[in-house]
């Protein structure tokens, strides 16, 4: 059943995922509202420790023990994801809903082949039948860019380098014809040109196959190049989000600037490196109101007390803070 | 400029006021709650302590001789008198019991510190220095694995007789090299770490290196190790007694198994009670080898 | 200007199968000639993709590892024949801070005896003096008052207190030459930022010359003196900080340049990409001519036949291409 193309495509609202530890409860994402249109590519960017990777498990319902979602809902393409089955959430995976992860060679079975890996998916998704499963894995390992995909697909993944195996669990994720791609720190373990090769494919594929992208980094020089929207993350919750010029160029989040001032880049020399005192707080025992007050060049007195409310800058820009809090709030 | 790692670190000085004493006290408070959690570690605790105060207070618990015969009629049931009754030559069961656990904790402890020993040691020759010493080492290493180490207890203690001390260097001598692979390989990977290679770039001798920073950090599988070195060598050495290769002048449990074993039927106590000590005592030093494993070894479990 | 360290044709081949029959036959080519030199109160920026070599000319450079040839001189003096007890004299001198600070710091130890460890070994000062010393180390990295931190583990500290602590001990017995080998990369965004001033403030105070290991191009620009770029174990340009970012005269630097991220939304759009094709080669058959072509966009017939030497185009700006000289 597809909504029609005018609604988003993900929707969260309101989503907690708290972790049931003997230390205490950590709150790993603690009421977060986040949008996904069609064919668009939204960045959610955060340090680490965040919970950016925590809202890409809980949307793909792979969340680690002692996790669980405590409230919120996720709506996917017109079905709130958290009030599927489990039969009916393993039909979405894969198929509509794909993930890319971080580290290719620990998401990749060792002692299995890549093409019997990637017709293991296509067999799953596209049911497809086995004998034509494995034409079928060439094709995607052509699709992705490997080089002799034919050669490629009888090989093990010790044998390829890191790049190529990014690709094959990209095409992996790709042979379900996913609506949405979840990208999580794709290419931090790779080297720079590969990476501009990976994201180059994922963005050349994601026109293809008109899907849309959730990228999950904690690059802001990616997130420039490659996201449309931004959704900025801190300690469990949204900050900010805006359109990517609004945000680079307009920060409203103390936050927000601070780090892309503490961004270096190639293009300036910054001879006093900007940087931010402290570091992330412990999501057990989180700050009390606006968790970014410890480390606020302009936090207030109110800042301590209370958690800001989002308020709407202009169009898509809407920030949590309180110095922004009189104008509109 | 304050850092969470600072809140942290503040925590504890305001609870410690700094001082080498008090943190290695919290250090072990801290360790024994999590310790605390592990049900089975801390029954095996409590049994491995229970034995070593009944070793350690043996005369004063029971005043009788073990190995005299004829303390009290001949296998009598267990009674307020003989609380575990009497053997079939008169002797007191209880005493028995209580100063067989002097020997196995004698015996259990000597022969691990002694294996400990050589196989550390081997170990960690064979691990750091690599090369030709090492594939020399697990030749010899694997030479002693292949020998059915049982057997050659039995013959040698029977050859060169049987006394305590033969048994504790025979049980040594065969259970070194499960240790010898476990040390080397952990120096194997605590070599390349970068806390070794930062101490050779500040000119650390290699023995520095070994002892200083590489040993600390095997301690974890070293200790235990060791306690379930020890339970492994009460076992051998009560079946060493139960075929009748220990030591006569010594009372053992072993020995009381073997001497109950014409009577299991009119007299179950006599092989009831040491064959309780036995399983006691060896499944106590197992659980605290468990216990402190999942101590000393948290990661693997709480993600 | 002082010359602190110079390395000169250096060459280090690891051999790439361990049993008899292959010795020699095919080595894995980590360090290719490689000329080099840093100054006092210098910082030189390494730059390069994993395999390049970048990590082994670092340790080469700082004596833990052997180079297979060629001259590495400290103060002008030739240390390559150094054996263990010569070498232990100058450990003190040159230091290496490596990437991963929870890997580098023994978690068994103690702050105090993490750091007190150098004064020990080289028998500097007695416990007192230790003990000062320590003190203020921790001070200068910006981890005071001291005895907050002194007697706990490492376990205790976050990434970028631990960074700081590596820190300190390289710089225990005031050495002349540090090699910092991807200090910043494994800390987050606004750790980075302090970590690198506080590496600036450091060298400045002690007088250091660095040697900054690195893959990511964007921290060089704010942290070096000159860069030098290498790719497959060969140094293919180097030059002043300025010339390289706004002049790259490899195709290498451009495509990496190129392929660097810029955090500014619309410089990224409107931005010449580079892509290049397929992986690097591998380090072990080593392909006749220049070692990048299979890979460039713009090489000429005698790539592949013969190798290009480095070449000094104009002032300090050195690169090896046919295309350029």
């Amino acid at each position: 059943m597809t909504v029609s193309s005018e609604e988003p495509l993900l929707t969260i609202r309101e989503l907690r995922t708290h972790f049931f530890t003997s230390q205490g409860i950590v709150r790993a994402v603690d009421g977060i509202d986040l949008r996904v249109d069609r064919e668009q590519t939204v960045g959610l960017v955060g340090e680490s420790g965040c919970g950016k990777s925590t809202v890409a498990m809980t949307i793909m319902k792979l969340i680690p023990m002692p996790g669980k979602v405590i409230s919120g809902s996720i709506v996917f393409n017109g079905k709130d994801l958290l009030k599927l089955s489990e039969d009916e959430t393993r039909r979405l995976r894969g198929r509509e809903l794909a993930m890319v992860f971080q580290d290719p060679m620990t998401y990749l079975n060792p002692v299995m082949k890549v093409g019997d890996q990637i017709s293991e998916c296509v067999v799953l998704h596209q049911e497809t039948p086995k004998k034509d499963a494995k034409k079928e894995a060439i094709k995607l390992l052509e699709k992705v860019g490997i080089p002799s995909a034919s050669r490629v697909v009888d090989y093990y993944p010790h044998q390829l380098s890191g790049g190529m195996r990014q690709r094959v669990l990209i095409a992996m994720a790709l042979s379900g014809n996913p609506l949405l791609l979840i990208a999580d720190e794709p290419t931090t373990a790779l080297d720079v040109t590969v990476q501009a090769q990976i994201l180059k494919l994922i963005e050349g594929l994601k026109e293809d196959y008109h899907s849309s992208l959730l990228l999950i980094t904690h690059d802001l020089g990616i997130v420039a190049s490659m996201c449309d929207k931004v959704y900025v993350m801190y300690a469990g919750k949204i900050v900010e989000q805006g359109d990517v010029l609004d945000l680079f160029e307009n920060p409203k989040h103390p936050y927000t600037s601070a780090l892309i001032s503490c961004s270096l880049s190639i293009d300036e020399y910054k001879k006093d490196l900007f940087a931010i005192g402290g570091t992330v707080p412990n999501l057990i025992n989180p700050p009390s109101g606006c968790r970014f007050h410890p480390r606020c060049p302009e936090a207030k007195d109110i800042c301590h007390i209370e958690e800001p409310q989002p308020v709407k800058i202009d169009g898509e820009h809407i920030v949590s803070c309180w110095l922004h809090m009189q104008k509109g709030g | 400029m304050r850092d969470e790692g600072d809140k942290l670190v503040c925590e504890k000085s305001v609870m410690l006021k700094k001082g080498r004493i008090e943190v290695t006290l919290y250090i072990l408070r801290s360790n024994w709650k999590r310790y605390k959690k592990n049900k089975a570690g801390v029954l095996g605790l409590f049994l491995v302590f229970f034995f070593i105060v009944v070793a350690l207070g043996a005369p004063l618990i029971s005043r009788v001789d073990p190995l005299r015969t004829m303390v009290g009629p001949p296998s009598v049931q267990p009674s307020l008198t003989y609380p575990m009754g009497t053997d079939d030559l008169g002797r007191d069961v209880f005493s028995g019991f209580v100063h067989g656990a002097r020997i196995s904790l004698f015996v259990g402890i000597m022969t691990a510190l002694m294996s400990a020993g050589i196989g550390v040691a081997l170990g960690a020759i064979a691990g750091y220095k690599g090369g030709k010493i090492d594939s020399a080492i697990m030749m010899i290493t694997n030479m002693f694995l292949v020998v059915p180490s049982f057997f050659l207890c039995l013959v040698i203690v029977a050859v060169f007789g049987a006394t305590i001390g033969n048994v504790i260097v025979v049980i040594a001598v065969l259970s070194w090299p499960s240790t010898a692979r476990l040390i080397r390989a952990d120096f194997m990977s605590l070599k390349e770490t970068e806390f070794v290679e930062a101490a050779r770039a500040i000119g650390a001798s290699d023995l520095d290196i070994v002892l200083k920073e590489i040993l600390p950090n095997a301690l974890t599988s070293i200790i235990v190790n060791t306690s379930l070195l020890v339970a492994n060598s009460i076992l051998v050495m009560a079946g060493l007694d139960f075929l009748g290769l220990g030591d006569p002048n010594v009372p053992s449990w072993g020995k009381m198994l073997m001497n109950a074993q014409p009577f299991l039927r009119q007299s179950w106590w006599m092989a009831l009670f040491p064959g309780i000590a036995i399983l006691l005592t060896v499944m106590g030093y197992n659980l605290v080898g468990d216990g402190l494993n999942d101590l000393l070894n948290p990661r693997l479990k709480e993600r | 200007m002082t010359r602190i360290i110079e390395g000169t044709n250096l060459k280090k081949y690891f051999p790439a199968r361990q049993d008899i029959f292959s010795r020699g036959k095919s080595d894995l080519h980590a360090v290719d000639e490689v000329d080099i030199h840093i100054d006092e109160d210098e910082t030189l920026g390494l730059a390069g993709e994993s395999g390049c070599g970048k990590t082994t000319l670092g340790r080469i450079l700082v004596g833990l590892i052997k180079p297979t040839s060629g001259i590495v001189r400290f103060m002008g003096e030739d240390i390559s024949g150094f054996s263990k007890k010569d070498f232990k004299k100058l450990r003190p001198k040159m230091q290496i801070i490596f990437q991963n600070p929870l890997a580098s710091l023994n978690p068994r130890k103690t702050v105090r005896q993490i750091l007190s460890q150098p004064y020990k070994i080289h028998n500097v000062g007695d416990k007192d003096y230790i003990d000062e010393q320590v003190s203020r180390l921790l001070e200068d990295v910006g981890l005071s008052p001291a005895g907050l931190y002194v007697d706990r583990y490492p376990h205790e500290f976050s990434g970028g207190q631990r960074q700081r602590i590596v820190f300190a001990r390289s710089l225990c017995l005031n050495p002349k030459f540090v090699v910092a080998d991807e200090p910043v990369s494994s800390l987050d965004i606004s750790v980075r930022a302090q970590l690198l001033n506080l590496l600036k403030t450091l060298q400045l105070k002690f007088k250091v010359a660095c040697l900054f290991i690195t893959h990511d191009l964007s921290v060089l620009r704010s942290v070096s003196n000159r860069v030098c770029i290498m790719y497959l174990g060969e140094i293919v340009e180097l030059a002043s900080v300025d010339d390289i970012f706004s002049n790259p005269l490899h195709p290498y630097t451009e495509a990496l340049l190129s392929a660097t991220p810029v955090p500014n939304p619309r410089k990224a759009r409107n931005r010449k990409t580079i892509t290049l094709k397929g992986d690097p080669p591998s380090p072990i058959d080593i392909p006749p001519g220049c070692r990048f072509q299979s890979r460039c966009f713009c090489s000429l017939d005698k790539c592949s036949k013969q190798k290009p030497q480095l070449h000094c185009i104009n002032g300090d700006h050195v690169v090896a291409c046919h295309l350029r000289v």
